[in-house]
């Protein structure tokens, strides 16, 4: 079960998920990510604060996100990551490519005003 | 139907279906509201002319656009913008239709002078099959009886002449043969299929007498769509002298020739052409054929659903163009007889079909199974003094792990181990890339953290936008008892020491016997995952390997392994398992495969399991390690950073 949340807080879009990011889930979410990229968004902020599970193709859909973002000279920040999660963004060393922030509003703050 | 759709402005997203008439504008009464102060009140409106909608603009401030034109009066194509103040709407004609491979078009018509009121001449309940439940009285004569007995035999020889065809098209170009073999008067039969995603109608097969038709349109009533596929019902209609003439008044006796394009572009119907014969030859003699299941009223024609326990997998058409003898209704008792058996046949044909796809993808993952199987090493090496072991056990579903010895000199040997995120074929082929990727850059590069990251550069610019690479590679230097290790986002090697390298080493080789339970060491150094950044660095740091040591390498699958309660084995029971082994490292591998077995029981495997062991025994293999190792002489102990 997963559910999400696009909103617009001035020029950047925080996409909001809670619930299983996994094999299941993913296909729902990947038209919004089509979306962000139609839409040219370049400052994303993924809140994964609601988010209890993610498996190697939940990642990969916030990879490839985060792989779009970047082609279009945009940024994806990552908020709130806890427990599972964080395990999984941990033993993949995520944090070496995403800037991981604790919370929206601090990942907010680190795009150029 | 046609719908109106809003595409930007205060409504954007609303779809509106049209009726005869509907007015926009910013009154709460319009039919269309758009909350925007500078659209007027009653703006503009859509009115239904016959098969046409027509867009009028009321007096507005600000105008109406059509496709940026200014207008007073439109006639609406399918996709026209229309632009009024800030919003904007497409037109959208929505027609049912699909297509095949035989290049006939569905279009089903609910407009124009007859697509809503096709006259018919009959219709009975199809679901009553009335060959079985109408009883023939004795006072209804000799004839009456005989008549319902030649009907069951036709109904007996078609299903037996079809019921053996397992092949779908000819299944139904026989079932159309016979129906024109039964119907003698008939010249010509459709059968359309209901798409069971889309529920849209596909045309599958159109038999004439004289043989088969070409590609065409196929436009079919609203009326007859209704009849047929919602109440289940088989209809007569066309036919009638009467109707004959009332439709075709106002029209040319004659056909207009057409080109193939504007005939596939018509959208309404002319009535010259409605009541003319229903196959048009086109002007060139390609096999562009337009056929009318509309109220073409110089034919009569049948119409039944095939019906199966209820469902209506299609419809079959009959037309006759021979007016002396139109069908009727003993005529339409016999073809509900014929299609119900049809519908049958068609079913076990579509099942069969089903079972046929299901077969190739099941040979299809074995083939990726086997494909995968031998980008795989084979036997590990053999290097005396050493032990090395391998398990790889593949999941039902096509996963994505790999392992691989690479031999790189005759003292240094690449152990790599891997997961391709994700599943299916898509991750078998990047896992038979990247093995081969990483055999040529090992081969060229020293340096475990160079191979790393060439063989991220290579991932990460591939394109494969949602997939990437876990994986962990160790070059093993047999002669200098060390390992460097680069990981990418892999699980962290485990290492079983045969003795803490804290404490001090054993003052004779013979007490080693009393040495201390094993200890386990997690080594985690680790650095991003391939493929997800094209700039990124790794990392690598060299372990010492000593005697009686045994280093683990693996997938989650070992770690995610889930039982049937759903819980998972997790790291702690393999670090158990590993430290519980005895002897070398084929008894440490078969030791944690065991514990993994145990714990999984019946419950289905859903992930690749990979293993990799290895370790330094000395030259001997032991059952137990009770022995003391006395062969080698061993290095100092400790880490060394490469």
């Amino acid at each position: 079960m997963l559910t999400f949340l696009k909103e617009m807080r001035g020029s950047v879009l925080v996409l909001s998920l809670k619930g299983n990011l996994d094999a299941i889930t993913v296909p729902e979410l990947k038209p919004e990510i089509d979306g962000i990229i139609t839409d040219r968004r370049t400052a994303v902020v993924v809140d994964l604060a609601g988010l209890t599970l993610i498996d190697s193709s939940g990642v990969g859909a916030i990879v490839s996100l985060f792989k779009r973002v970047r082609a279009l000279s945009g940024d994806v920040k990552v908020a709130g990551v806890t427990a599972q999660p964080k395990e999984i963004f941990r033993l993949l060393r995520l944090d070496r490519a995403f800037d991981i922030h604790p919370t929206v509003e601090e990942a907010m703050a680190k795009f150029p005003r | 139907m046609a719908i109106l759709v809003a595409t930007e402005g205060p409504e954007a997203g609303g779809r509106y279906p049209l009726e005869t008439i509907c007015i926009i504008g910013r009154s709460s009464r319009c039919d269309v509201r758009v909350s925007d102060p500078t659209v007027s009140r009653q703006h503009c409106r859509i009115v239904r002319e016959g098969d046409q909608f027509i867009i009028e603009d009321l007096g507005s401030g600000n105008g109406t656009f059509v496709n940026d034109h200014l207008v007073v009066r439109h006639t609406l194509r399918s996709a026209d913008e229309i632009r009024i103040a800030r919003s904007k709407f497409r037109f959208e004609e929505k027609l049912r239709r699909g297509f095949s491979e035989l290049g006939h078009i569905v279009t089903v018509v609910d407009q124009g002078p007859l697509g809503g009121d096709v006259p018919i001449k009959d219709r009975i309940d199809a679901e009553q099959n009335p060959l079985l439940t109408r009883k023939v009285q004795a006072t209804q004569g000799r004839d009456a009886l005989v008549q319902a007995y030649e009907r069951l035999r036709t109904v007996y020889a078609v299903a037996g002449a079809i019921g053996t065809i397992l092949d779908q098209d000819e299944l139904l170009r026989e079932i159309l043969g016979h129906m024109l073999g039964v119907f003698t008067q008939a010249d010509r039969g459709v059968i359309m299929s209901v798409d069971k995603k889309t529920g849209e109608l596909v045309p599958r097969a159109v038999r004439r007498k004289q043989g088969e038709a070409g590609p065409g349109e196929i436009l079919i009533s609203r009326t007859i769509v209704n009849e047929v596929l919602e109440k289940k019902r088989a209809v007569i209609f066309g036919g009638d002298e009467e109707t004959s003439s009332m439709l075709t008044q106002g029209g040319s006796s004659n056909v207009r020739r057409r080109t193939p394009t504007r005939l596939r572009g018509a959208k309404r119907l002319d009535p010259e052409v409605v009541g003319q014969p229903s196959f048009v030859p086109t002007q060139d003699s390609s096999p562009h054929w337009r056929q009318h299941v509309t109220g073409a009223s110089m034919y009569s024609m049948m119409s039944a659903p095939l019906l199966v326990r209820g469902e209506v997998l299609g419809v079959i058409h009959i037309t006759s163009a021979d007016l002396a003898t139109p069908f009727e209704r003993g005529d339409l008792d016999l073809l509900v007889g014929i299609a119900a058996q049809a519908a049958i046949a068609l079913q076990n044909a579509e099942m069969h079909a089903e079972l046929l796809i299901r077969e190739r993808l099941k040979r299809d993952i074995e083939l990726a199974k086997e494909i995968q199987r031998r980008f795989l090493p084979g036997a590990p090496p053999a290097t005396p003094g050493w032990q090395f072991a391998a398990e790889y056990v593949p999941a039902m579903a096509i996963g994505g792990d790999f392992y691989d010895f690479i031999p790189l000199s005759p003292s240094r040997l690449g152990i790599l181990i891997g997961d391709v995120s994700g599943k299916g074929v898509s991750a078998a082929l990047l896992m038979a890339r990247i093995t081969s990727e990483f055999r040529i850059l090992a081969a060229t590069e020293p340096e475990p953290r160079v191979v790393m990251a060439r063989a991220n550069v290579s991932l990460a610019s591939a394109g494969y936008e949602g997939l990437f690479v876990t994986a962990c590679y160790v070059v093993l230097d047999t002669q200098a008892r060390s390992m460097t290790v680069c990981n990418a986002g892999h699980l962290p090697p485990l290492v079983r020491r045969a003795r803490p390298p804290s404490l001090p080493r054993p003052a004779a080789p013979h007490l080693a016997a009393h040495k201390p339970a094993p200890v386990i060491e997690r080594l985690d150094t680790s650095s991003l995952a391939l493929g997800v950044l094209d700039n990124a660095t790794f990392e690598q740091e060299t372990f010492t390997i000593n005697l009686g040591d045994v280093v683990l390498l693996m997938t989650d699958g070992v770690v995610e392994a889930t039982n049937a309660g759903g819980a998972q084995l997790g790291f702690e029971a393999v670090q158990g398992a590993l430290a519980e082994a005895l002897g070398g490292a084929e008894n440490a591998l078969a030791r944690v495969v065991d514990g993994v077995k145990q714990f999984v029981g019946a419950a289905p495997q859903y992930d690749d399991l990979t293993a990799v062991c290895f370790g330094l025994d000395g030259g001997k293999k032991r059952a137990d390690n009770t022995q003391p190792y006395a062969v080698m002489a061993e290095p100092g102990d400790g880490v060394a950073n490469g």
